[in-house]
Order: C-alpha cells, then structure tokens, then sequence
C-alpha cells in the first residue's frame, strides 16, 4: 500500500477542521398518509410552498399543497420506505439541480444526477428548477434562425432561435425523429441541446443516446431522463429542470435547444399527483393549474435582449394526440401556448411521405422573420403550390381528360411532394436546400420523373459540392441568393450530365 | 369535505376557552375537563357506546346523566350535552387535548420530550427544562422524558413540531457525511 496512515489521518483533520459543532433544530412533521408518490403530513407548520423535505429515511419531497392540519408532499424517489408516523423535516431550501459546463455530455436523471455510469458531475453550481420566466423588457424579438436540416421544416415552417415550436401528431409518426435530426443538425453551430425525455421507455432513450453519439452529437448534448418506471413527480419536475439547465446556458449568452419529449406525459403525471393529492379535478380530469404547469414551462424559452447577452432557449414541446384529434385538451392547451406547430399527419408517414409534414395544418408564428432571404425567395411559394395540389389531387386519377394548367400543377405538386422527403438522421445545410428548392420552383425538376428526383437531389449537391462551391458557399455566407444567371448556368451544364432513367413505356 | 376531528376540536375548545376566560373560570374548569379526559381515557368504549347506534337515546342519556353531575362548571355542562345533541359527543377527548393546548399557548407553557441515553436526574431535568424555556422564550416547561440508549449520549427535545437535536448520534452521522464528501 502506498497511502500512509498519517497522510490519512492528516486528511481526516483537515476535513474535521470545517465541522461546526451545532446543535441541530429541525422543524418537523408526521407523516399521516402515503399514497403513490404522495404523502400527507400534519406539522410542518411553516413550510413553504415548493420547499424540500427531507424523509426519515432521506427521501426529498416537495411541498405542493399547504392546508389547515396537512401539507401535501409529492415524493421525489423510492416512497415505499415510507411509513405512516415517519418524521419529515424542513430543509430550508428549494428544491435546486445541479448546473453547468460539466453537465454537457452526460445523461442524467430528473434531479441532476448522472445515471450514464461515467462518475459525479463535477460542477459546483446549482439552480432552482422553478424559476420566472424572463420578462418583456429583458427580452428582443426572434430574428436568428435555427437551422433543423429538414427540408420541409426550414421551408415551410421555419423555427427562429427562442421560439416555441410544437412538433404534434399520433403515437408512431416520427416526431421524436424530427427533434433528435434537429439536434443533430447542430453539429458546430455552437448549440448546447438538451433533450428531456419524460416517460419514454428506457429502451427508447437508450437508442437516442446511442443515435446521438452515433452522430458525435452528444459533445453538445444534456439528456434528461424521468423513465416510465419512476414516481411521477420525477417525471413532473424533469422539464423544469431542463430549462433550469438550458437557462445557464442562455444567460451566458449562448444557444440553446430544448426538446421536451413529450408533455402528454408530463401533463398525465401531474393529473396522478393531482388526483391523489384530492386537488379538484377538472377537464378530462386534469387539474385547473395544467395550463399554467406548460404556459410557464414554455415561457422560460426566450431570445434574450443583447443587454442580457443575446443568449436564446428555443423550445421544442412534443405533444401526442390520439387518432389526430387536435382538439382534446391538452393539444389545444399547448398549441395556444405556442409559436406555431408542426403536424405530422400519419396517413402521410404509412404513404411514405416522411417527415410527415402536414404543410397545410403547420405553421409557424414567428420563423418567417428569421428565414435567410435566399430560403424565404425559393420557399415562398411552395405551400401554394402543396395546397392547389393537395385539392386537385384527386382529379389525377382521371389523368388524361385534364388541362394544361391543372395537369402542369399536379405535375409541380407531386415533385415538390418528392423533394420534401428526407431519409432519417440525414440533415441538409441551409445552402442545400435552396438550391433543391430553387431547381424545384424554376422548373428544372418538371421534366424529370419523379421516381428520379431524390437522384437528382444526391447528384447535384455532389456536382456543386465538386464545380461550384462558390454559390453554395455564397448562400451561406451572405444568406442571399446569387445571380439568377450564374445559378441557372450552373444547373443547366449539371442537367446535361445527369442521365434520367428510362421511362417503362419506352423501354416496351 | 366533511370537517375533520381537528376542525371541530379547534373550533369548539376556542369557543369553550373564550367563554370561560369571560368569566374567569378557565382554571376551575380545565381541572374538571382534565378529570373528565381520565375518566374518557379509561374507559374508551364509552365515547363510542354514545356516539354509536347500539344503545338509544334514553340509555345513552343515563349514561351521560352522571358524567354531567360529576362537574360543577355550567360551561362544561353545557359542552357536554350540546356535544351530544350535535352527534359529535366522540369528538369530546380531541376537544379537552385542543383545550389544553390552548390554554398550554396562553399561558406560555411548553411541553416538550427530552431523549437521554440515560435516566435524567431531577436536578438535571429541572436544569434542562429550565434552560430550554430560556431558549424558546417559555414561561413554564413541562418537561416529559425518555430513554433511548441508541442515541449513544447527548438529549434529542422535542416541542411541538420542532426538535433540538444535540445527540452523539447526529453528531457522528454529519462527522461521517464530512469526511464523505
């Protein structure tokens, strides 16, 4: 052994050096009943609202309702060690999750503790999970974009940094998949992303983990975890406390990226403590403060004024719905509460439209002011396009009764239909995007069959990635499109070159 | 809701106390109340042979009758029957507890636990009691007491909600979350 008992001792003594000999006071109470992840206890007289308990058996609890003989405590860990007539004690402190540089990297549970396997977070710093959202002089209007990679997002809906963009849809559509491509596409974009999984299967969190280092994204990555299989006031509390996280992060001026996967859940576990909490209940048996629980979760997300450092929190809220019904509760809580939302449409993902965009019940509320100018040419008129489509859809079946116009429209809706798929973790750069856009709505993809246009896509960006990376780097740096002659030029001598596959009917 | 045992104990002991300190009658009457807490204490089926349906109002009436004779203070006669009257005749011993509490707080009065490793002494009780009133700025101590050799030394008080918690016990467990940390 190379430790030498006196370095031990003399170790020890430093350490008992800062001990303070004091006599303790506690104020305390009795546990009176227990229920699932909730507890009654009479005492506590003073107790806050909000304040952290600590159990007998040195279980936390919270604070949530303050009556006349009880305080009601949601439990925030293992409740079944608790008895009937255990002591719970004041602590004096909010409840509070570690903060900082450190955090980035790591998966960590729904109070900050690390459940990656990798060792303690070393950060000293903690925050308060719940804390006011900044106010409207602290604030500046959106006018950055925030880049998904997802052609039928950056496009038509486009998301500006510190918006609230809802991404909503059934069980199985892929809204999951757009917020994890998102994080990924913000590789070197100085992004801090934070991906809070609330109820999601282990087994599920795992395979982003795994997608995300796949991709080297989770360099610039916290996940959050409150698994199905955790008391729910864990699953309650886990997206305050991502904000919590994000916020150090905007308030020193950087990006952030927040995705809350999904607040159906979160909203489910809060009714359950409600509930056994005999609060009353109210629609579909949520409690009357549901509302308030999201509008002041999604509030925290911000685009900072430059007095403030310019940082940003962009929120991506995941909501699901049952069989496409927008109008239950908490979809309409959250949409109202939002900057607009994304659709996906499930008839559209099983006909292999993916990412199923619905472009017509999408919207965004604040993007437009934050798209590049080159994207807003090319993309202006593309959800015209997609709706005239859309409505003559159905007179395609009677194909060659149909006019020039109609027949040219249709022709136009089923390519921008093909241009808007996108394979899974497969974001595309801004600059991309415009010039398969600019293709689509200059008409140089009209002629092609639309079997052939995601060819064309994956050959012409390797063209302009080879012979004209000048335009392509233009449109990044100045977000400006170049002159229309040198774009068109360019495209033409590729169109040349690329061979279309031959037609069915010449083939016979 | 329904109102709980503790509602009604605090909302009939305040109206008793109130009554009776208008009349100067809180000490005599808390005597007869406390006489009437033994008498509850020691046979516990009687607040439930009157509160239930097994017995009807003629029987439970006789067996009220000499509780009521045995007091003087026309207060707590009183107390007694409209707690019959009112079907909440069970509540009576939460009533008397509330009641004792509140003339506890008016009068500065504190009860509070101590837990020793060992027996106190009378002269250390007295001392403890004594300089614990001083800390919480109490006029009396009632000093109850109990043993628990766990705590290794060191006295655990415990008033109301609030322990004082100066054990060997609590000092070993921080000493080791320091030396953890």
């Amino acid at each position: 052994m190379s430790i030498k008992a006196e370095e031990i001792s003399a170790l020890i003594r430093k350490q008992l050096e800062g001990y303070k000999d004091d006599l303790t006071v506690d104020e305390t109470g009795i546990v009176t009943y227990l229920g699932d992840g909730v507890a009654r206890a009479y005492g506590l007289d003073n107790a806050l609202s909000g304040e952290l308990l600590e159990f007998q058996n040195g279980v936390y609890g919270m604070v949530q309702n303050l009556e006349t003989n009880n305080v009601g405590i949601v439990i925030l860990g293992d409740y079944t060690g608790i008895c009937e007539g255990d002591t719970v004690k004041r602590t004096g402190r909010i409840m509070e999750v570690p903060v900082g540089d450190a955090m980035v990297g790591r998966v960590v549970n729904a109070l900050g503790q690390p459940i990656d396997g990798k060792g303690d977070i070393d950060t000293t710093q903690t925050a308060p999970i719940e804390h006011k959202a900044p106010g409207i002089m602290q604030r500046k209007s959106v006018d950055q974009p925030l880049q998904t990679g997802i052609k039928a997002i950056d496009a038509l809906v486009p998301i500006g940094r510190g918006q609230r963009e809802l991404i909503i849809g059934d069980r199985k559509t892929g809204k999951t998949s757009i917020a994890i491509d998102t994080i990924l596409n913000q590789k070197d974009q100085d992004m801090i992303c934070i991906y809070v999984a609330i109820g999601q299967k282990d087994s599920t969190v795992l395979q982003q983990v795994d997608t995300l280092n796949k991709f080297g994204a989770m360099d610039y990555t916290i996940v959050v975890s409150a698994g199905p299989s955790e008391p729910a006031p864990l699953l309650y509390v886990a997206p305050y406390a991502g904000a919590t996280m994000g916020e150090y992060f905007m308030n020193k001026g950087k990006s952030v990226l927040i995705v809350f996967d999904d607040l159906t859940k979160q909203a489910n576990a809060y009714r359950e403590l409600s509930l056994i909490l005999r609060r009353p209940p109210g629609r579909e048996a949520y409690p009357g403060d549901i509302f308030y629980t999201h509008s002041r979760l999604l509030e925290r997300a911000a685009k900072l004024s430059d007095k403030l450092g310019g940082g940003s929190m962009t929120a991506l809220p995941i909501v699901e719905t049952l069989a496409g019904d927008v109008s239950a509760y908490i979809p309409t809580n959250v949409i109202s509460i939002t900057d607009g939302q994304i659709f996906l449409n499930a008839d559209m993902f099983y006909a292999g439209d993916r990412p199923a965009v619905d472009a017509g019940t999408s919207v965004s509320r604040v993007g437009g002011d934050a798209q590049i100018p080159a994207m807003k040419k090319v993309a202006g008129t593309l959800r015209i396009d997609l709706a005239s489509y859309h409505e003559l859809e159905s007179f395609a079946q009677f194909g060659s009764d149909l006019d020039e116009a109609t027949k040219s429209k249709l022709d136009r809706g089923a390519r921008t239909v093909e241009v808007l798929k996108q394979k899974l973790h497969d974001p595309i750069p801004v600059e991309k995007q415009v010039l398969i856009l600019y293709c689509l709505t200059h008409g140089y993809l009209d002629k092609l069959p639309v079997d052939d246009v995601l060819r064309y896509q994956a050959e012409i960006f390797s063209y302009f990635d080879d012979s004209h990376a000048d335009l392509l780097k233009q449109i990044k740096d100045t977000g400006k499109l170049p002159e229309q002659a040198d774009m068109d030029k360019a495209i033409e001598e590729f169109a040349n070159i690329f061979q279309p596959s031959v037609k069915d009917e010449e083939a016979k | 809701m329904s109102l709980t045992k503790l509602d009604v104990a605090k909302r009939y002991s305040k109206a008793l106390y109130e009554a009776l300190a208008s009349d100067n009658e809180v000490d005599t009457a808390k005597a007869e109340l406390n006489a009437l807490q033994e008498v509850l204490r020691a046979d516990p089926e009687l607040e439930i042979a009157l509160s239930g349906v097994a017995l009807d109002g003629k029987q439970k009436e006789s067996l009220l009758n000499p509780l009521v004779a045995s007091v003087s203070s026309q207060y707590v006669k009183n107390l007694i029957n409209m707690l019959f009257e009112y079907h909440r005749i069970n509540d009576l011993g939460a009533v008397i507890d509330e009641f004792n509490n509140l003339y506890n707080e008016k009068h500065g009065i504190v009860k509070a636990e101590a837990t020793t490793a060992i027996p106190l002494s009378h002269t250390e009780k007295d001392n403890l009691a004594k300089s614990f009133g001083k800390r919480i700025n109490a006029k009396k101590v009632e000093l109850s007491t109990k043993n628990n050799p766990d705590i290794i030394g060191g006295v655990i008080l415990r008033s109301s909600d609030v322990v004082f918690d100066g054990s060997i016990r609590t000092k070993i467990e921080q000493v080791k979350r320091l030396l953890l940390k």
